[in-house]
């Protein structure tokens, strides 16, 4: 509590027993303040629960005050609020003969004073309440009640005297001070009302002459005291402020008009500044008081003292965040009032004013923030940095800063500032006090250092703890300043490094300059060369710099460029506007180049330096794009290599639109789905495309966020680079020409642009866009192209060998090998050389993509047999060029050779002579139909040894000199009778030859074709007979009538043996019916001949084929096959097996017969019977 | 009086600044620069209280001996200071708002312009001219 609450509380009055009222005093003084009563209040003010303390004194009358009150209510404090008469009184009779009386008095001299609430006290002993029990109505209580009360009887108040102490005495005094506190607080809140009056009155007065505000200003903290007093603290603090508030429009009006006399002693040159001090209690304050009281404080006096009431009462309604936050304010309007009062102030007084008051509120405030936590911090590190702020100007006015001289003045300026901060005699205060400190940092240089740097700790780790990071780099700046005039450059480079880091990540080119100017300097001092270079090169490429610096900077560069090397990013001192590369349209592939040429690009730089540059080298390197094709596999005939990667084209298309479409390179297609809209009954109503992203694609791209800020850049490794040699790079827009030589095929992209300058190298990416070359690499090829349609074996064939050199030329005479495969014979026309399977081919020296063609002879055998498959034969021909580093040296090209025609052999047989029949069928057109002649059929010499054959002789069926024209549509056919074989059952084999002399038409040349064949089973064993009768009595065959079929096996040779013969009627089951057996088996041995007769029925009327007749050697079960060479058939043996002969084995004279059968006998048609041959 | 009319982008970098004394320029770089911390700060702040329709203007930023900062933030976090002397006492609150209504308005009808990518440095004339306009009336 205040010490000011003792004057502060309200006075109750007493009279009447004031013996008795003694013994009670003590009791209700305690007994007041311990509960709280509610305080109804007048102007819609909310209702407040208080609690209330009174003072009493005996009342007396008093002329002066009397006089005085009627004027208004002139103090608050000590007024007389309620008055009270205690009396003791056990019967009526005793009250009637003189307490009446005495009461009376008391009563009209009450009526006369101000404030006349009153209260009768009638103290009871527990004894007399029996009487009261006799009559009602009838007490001293009553009575009194009767007498005074009037319509206000709860004014009189009967107690028991809790000193005689019984068990109804105390619930008897709750009540008493119950009423107690009621009546109080009625009086006071009417006195406070009226009191409040006053105020309102002197306010409005504030115009008039002799109206002073210390006086007011007493008046209304009078105010306060009574809120204060009730723990009304935030009232309390509304009344201050309101005189704040008043007091700060009087200095405002002041500086537009007259200031009021009372204003000028406020501007009494301050002696004293020692800044706030919170604790209200100190003689510091309560000297602060008194000066008001007696108008002699100055404006900083008074401020202090407003402050400090105010402060107190924010503690103490534990707001100390809102203290430092006031404070800030406070410091900063108070700077402004000084300003506007005209305050002459001794020089730094002022800094140290805000540099203790701040150090007081911090301290003051910390102590009490404890766990109200974080919200306090941001306040609390602004008054470190203003304190810290302020301790720099002191030192820098005491000369204490480091590398400053103290002289005179600066000496003189430390004392004259000492004297002017005292002590606030604050026992409580924990030591070392602000004043302290800032005593001991003005005592010396070292100590100053000590305090400053500790100040900006507490500053920075303040605003970095509350998230404030900027405001804590910038205090780093300050600390940079501070290190360097320390001397300790090294110590100020890392605040620096980082504030540009942070300007760097945000973009603000001004201050980021501005640090770089700063770390110029720093690094210059440390000899820190290579980042003096970056920093210098900074400097010298911002435009907004004056020219005198950029200048100085960019000499700096030059100089150092001769001996330190280093990479400095060069985005925003050579900046690489635009790339164009110069690609080969003429190539299929977009965006490309063919191997082994020269890349051109066309670089657009601009130069931010202030003066020009010369590079020994410009580049831009290039990396190669790893490729799934490019490893390991050999490429294909054809030499292209085909590359998926989509690049995009810088041409004409500005940078930033650029920025948007480089996220859609490379693997980013726009994603696009098919959408089908259906009819109702299923049927496609339309189709469209969709892209599902499209709000992501079509979104308005803000160019900021996609191009990020590299702070330090390294060379990347490349493979490859645009580059040109020595360069003046002159201020302003620069157009280049970089040249590229592309070895090797892929795709590249353009990875970074790299200046070098003597040992400097200015770097920077072009990641952004993508831009990407691809190399073709045309590899050279050897084909074939066929001069006519199909290539014929067994003639001379002409191709036309095509080399093309693709992208590469062949600078000196190449010689290429040819080899063909087994089969074909190469020949090239113009030499003379013979056909044959290996040929040297050499080539002229060629151009890139020149394309040479050379004819060449091919000549394929006709080596194939009686097979009618086989139409074509697959040749190759292999070229070989070991020069050919990149590419496989053999080359396998395929060559399909047709076959001209195709021959076959055949055997017929009539009875028991033999004719060979060769067929020739042609494959060609009509248009390239061939020429035979001179046909001829050999045995070869061997066959005629064996004596058996020896008679074996060719006759000659075919015209002797006929020429033979054979096409597709026109085959030939040669005859031979092969008269003089044996006949015998077990012929040998013959090989035969067959060869005519065959050319193309319109060739000169005859060649000779030969095909050799075996003729097997040359001679006749066995004869088929078969006839088909009538039943005897019919003369003709009819449909439906059964008839006779006769067959008649005859042996030829008549030496049959006891072979087992099977012959079966195969009949047309549409024509024929056979009834019975269709098969059977018989013997021939002991005759040459077999008849065997069945009855069958022809079905249908016409000519009819006779039903064929198969016949088969039968080998029974038990009997082993003749050729017992078949080993696998051994199993099969033990079964009966047919065996059937070969074609020249069995004539059948019946062959292609026909028989005629006359329709069903009901038709009664004309019946015959008739055999015809076809 | 208003000596300092500044736009600071999204990405918290300078879009525009302009100022009656051109040689306290970089002065008020920096203190543009810390507003940010401020501007955050109060961002935050109001994020917490959760209302739905959030108070573009932030009021007082930063205040020192010499100046006084009110700070404005638009729906797409483009942040206008206006710096005032801390000597002034006729602007009030309403006279501040005011003129960030009045800067507001220029920089919508600004990102109107389909030649200006948001998120660039404002070059253009008119709005200069503009921002001028309302330093020079409002000192």
């Amino acid at each position: 509590m205040c010490i000011m609450s003792t004057t502060t509380q309200p006075v109750i009055t007493y009279s009447g027993d004031t013996q008795l009222f003694s013994t009670l005093e003590s009791a209700t003084v305690q007994g007041l303040p311990q509960e709280t009563v509610e305080w109804k209040r007048s102007y819609g003010r909310p209702p407040r629960a208080v609690t209330l303390s009174a003072s009493f004194q005996p009342f007396k009358i008093d002329n002066d005050s009397f006089k005085e009150q009627s004027k208004g209510l002139k103090k608050l404090s000590g007024a007389e609020v309620l008055h009270t008469y205690w009396v003791e009184c056990q019967d009526i009779d005793t009250y009637k003969a003189n307490v009446r009386e005495s009461i009376q008095t008391w009563f009209t001299q009450i009526k006369q004073v101000e404030c006349s609430d009153w209260l009768i006290i009638l103290v009871e002993n527990s004894d007399s309440k029996k009487s009261k029990q006799i009559l009602p109505r009838t007490t001293v209580l009553d009575k009194v009640k009767n007498d005074f009360g009037g319509k206000t009887t709860e004014r009189c108040i009967a107690v028991i005297d809790p000193v005689k102490g019984e068990t109804k005495s105390s619930e008897s005094w709750q009540t008493f001070l119950f009423r107690l506190r009621q009546a109080l607080m009625a009086a006071f809140s009417r006195t406070l009302t009226k009191f409040e009056e006053t105020v309102r009155t002197q306010r409005e007065r504030r115009n008039e002459l002799n109206w002073n505000f210390c006086n007011y200003f007493l008046l209304q903290e009078e105010l306060a005291f009574a809120f204060e007093m009730l723990g009304l603290y935030d009232e309390a603090l509304v009344q201050y402020d309101e005189l704040d508030a008043l007091f700060t429009q009087f200095v405002l009006n002041s500086a537009v008009g007259d200031a009021p006399d009372w204003l000028l002693a406020f501007q009494a040159t301050p002696n004293n500044w020692s800044g706030v001090c919170l604790n209200p209690k100190t003689p510091f304050n309560m000297e602060l008081r008194q000066k008001i009281q007696n108008h002699t404080m100055s404006v900083i006096d008074f401020r202090n003292y407003l402050f400090a009431r105010q402060s107190a009462l924010l503690l103490i309604s534990s707001k100390p965040a809102e203290v430092a936050r006031r404070c800030l304010s406070y410091v900063q309007s108070y700077m402004y009032e000084l300003k506007l009062l005209n305050v002459n102030t001794v020089d730094g007084a002022i800094p140290t004013w805000i540099l203790l008051t701040c150090l007081q509120v911090l301290s003051t405030c910390q102590s009490h923030v404890g766990a109200t936590g974080n919200q306090s911090m941001e306040s609390f590190a602004l008054l470190w940095n203003m304190a810290k702020d302020k301790l720099y100007e002191l030192g820098r006015k005491c000369g204490l800063l480091p590398g400053a001289s103290v002289g005179s003045a600066e000496l003189h300026c430390v004392v004259t500032l000492s004297s002017g901060i005292t002590d606030f005699g604050d026992e409580s205060a924990v030591r070392p006090t602000p004043v302290d400190k800032l005593k001991e940092a003005l005592s010396s240089s070292q100590a100053f250092t000590r305090h400053y740097l500790e100040l900006s700790e507490l500053a920075m780790g303040t605003f970095k703890h509350c998230g404030r990071l900027r405001s804590a780099r910038l205090i780093g700046r300050d600390l940079s300043r501070f290190y360097l005039q320390l001397g300790q450059p090294q110590k100020s480079v890392s605040f620096l490094l980082d504030l540009l880091r942070g300007y760097q990540e945000e973009d603000w080119p001004l201050l980021r300059i501005d640090t770089h100017i700063e770390l110029a300097e720093v690094f210059q001092k440390i000899g820190d060369r290579v980042r003096f270079i970056e920093a210098s090169a900074n400097i010298a490429a911002y435009p907004a710099l004056n020219a005198e610096t950029r200048m100085k900077y960019f000499n700096h560069l030059l100089q150092s460029a001769q001996d330190e090397f280093r990479s400095i990013n060069c985005s925003s001192m050579m900046d690489l506007v635009d790339i164009r590369i110069h690609f080969d349209t003429s190539l299929e592939e977009p965006f490309s180049v063919l191997c082994d040429s020269i890349v051109r690009a066309e670089v657009q730089v601009v130069n931010h330096f202030p003066g020009p540059v010369n590079c020994s080298e410009v580049t831009v390197t290039v990396k190669a794009v790893k490729n799934a094709n490019d490893e390991g596999k050999p490429s294909k005939a054809a030499g292209k290599k085909s590359v998926t990667e989509k690049s995009i084209d810088t041409k004409g298309i500005e940078k930033s639109a650029l920025a948007t479409k480089a996220k859609t390179l490379s693997s980013d297609y726009i994603p696009i789905k098919e959408q089908l809209h259906l009819k109702q009954d299923g049927s496609l109503s339309s189709v469209a495309l969709v892209c599902p992203s499209a709000q992501q694609l079509l979104g308005r791209k803000v160019s900021h966020g996609l191009l990020p800020t590299e702070l330090s850049v390294i060379k990347e490794e490349y493979t490859h680079k645009l580059s040109v040699k020595d360069v003046n790079i002159v201020p302003g827009v620069n157009r280049l020409t970089l040249q590229m030589k592309a070895d090797h095929a892929g795709t590249y992209v353009l990875s970074q642009f790299v200046a070098c300058s003597q040992r400097l190298e200015f770097i920077q990416s072009v990641n952004c866009p993508k831009v990407s070359i691809t190399v073709v690499e045309v590899m050279p090829s050897v084909t074939f192209i066929k001069t006519r349609d199909d290539l014929l074996a067994g003639t001379d064939q002409e191709v036309e060998l095509v080399v093309r050199t693709g992208s590469t030329a062949f600078q000196n005479e190449k010689t290429l090998r040819l080899c063909s495969s087994r089969g074909l014979m190469i020949n090239l026309p113009k030499t003379d050389s013979l056909f044959q399977r290996e040929l040297d081919f050499v080539l002229p020296p060629m151009a890139a993509f020149e394309t040479v063609s050379h004819p060449l002879k091919i000549r394929a055998d006709l080596g194939f047999t009686a097979s009618k498959e086989a139409t074509f034969v697959e040749h190759k021909l292999s070229v070989h060029c070991p020069w050919l580093s990149k590419t496989p040296p053999l080359l396998d090209l395929p060559l399909n050779v047709y076959a001209p025609f195709t021959v076959q052999y055949k055997l017929h047989t009539a009875y028991t002579k033999k004719f060979v029949n060769i067929h020739v069928q042609g494959l060609t057109p009509s248009s390239r139909a061939f020429e035979f002649q001179n046909p001829n059929v050999l045995l070869p010499d061997a066959t005629y040894k064996n004596p058996a054959l020896s008679k074996l002789e060719w006759r000659n069926l075919n015209g002797s000199s006929q020429t033979l024209k054979i096409s597709q549509d026109q085959p030939a056919n040669y005859l031979w009778e092969l008269c003089g074989a044996p006949a015998q059952y077990d012929m040998p084999l013959l090989k035969a030859e067959f060869s005519v002399d065959y050319r193309l038409v319109g060739t000169t040349d005859w060649k000779i074709f030969s095909f050799n064949f075996d003729i097997v089973d040359y001679a006749t064993l066995f004869t088929v007979r078969s006839r088909v009768e009538p039943v005897k009595g019919n003369d003709f065959l009819r449909a439906g009538s059964l008839c006779h079929m006769t067959l008649t096996v005859s042996d030829v040779l008549q030496q049959a043996s006891s072979a087992a013969l099977m012959y079966e009627v195969l009949a047309d089951q549409a024509l024929w019916a056979v009834c019975g057996r269709t098969a059977g088996v018989f013997s021939m041995e002991g005759s040459s001949k077999h008849s065997v007769t069945l009855d069958v029925m022809p079905l249908v009327c016409g000519f009819l084929p006779l039903p064929a007749v198969r016949l088969s050697r039968y080998i029974p079960a038990e009997q082993k096959p003749k050729e017992t060479n078949r080993k696998a058939d051994l199993a099969a043996a033990t079964l009966p097996r047919l065996e059937p002969f070969g074609a020249g084995q069995v004539y059948n004279w019946s062959k292609a017969q026909q028989v005629h059968v006359l329709a069903a006998p009901s038709n009664n048609g004309p019946t015959s019977f008739d055999t015809s041959t076809s | 009086m208003a000596v300092c009319i500044g736009f600071i982008g999204k990405e918290n970098s300078p879009l525009f600044l302009r100022c009656i004394n051109q040689s306290q320029e970089l002065q008020f770089h920096y203190i543009m620069h810390t507003c940010i911390d401020f501007v955050e700060e109060k961002i935050i702040q109001s994020n917490k209280s959760g209302s739905d329709v959030r108070e573009l203007y932030l009021g007082l930023l930063y205040s020192s001996e010499e100046v006084k900062a009110y700070g404005f933030v638009t729906n797409t976090k483009v942040k206008i200071v206006i710096i005032i002397d801390s000597t002034n006492s006729l602007l009030r609150d309403n006279e501040i708002r005011a003129i960030f209504r009045k800067l507001h308005n220029a920089y919508t009808e600004l990102v109107c312009n389909p030649f200006y990518t948001p998120g660039d440095p404002i070059t253009s004339k008119s709005f200069g001219a503009l921002v001028d306009e309302l330093l020079a009336s409002s000192s």
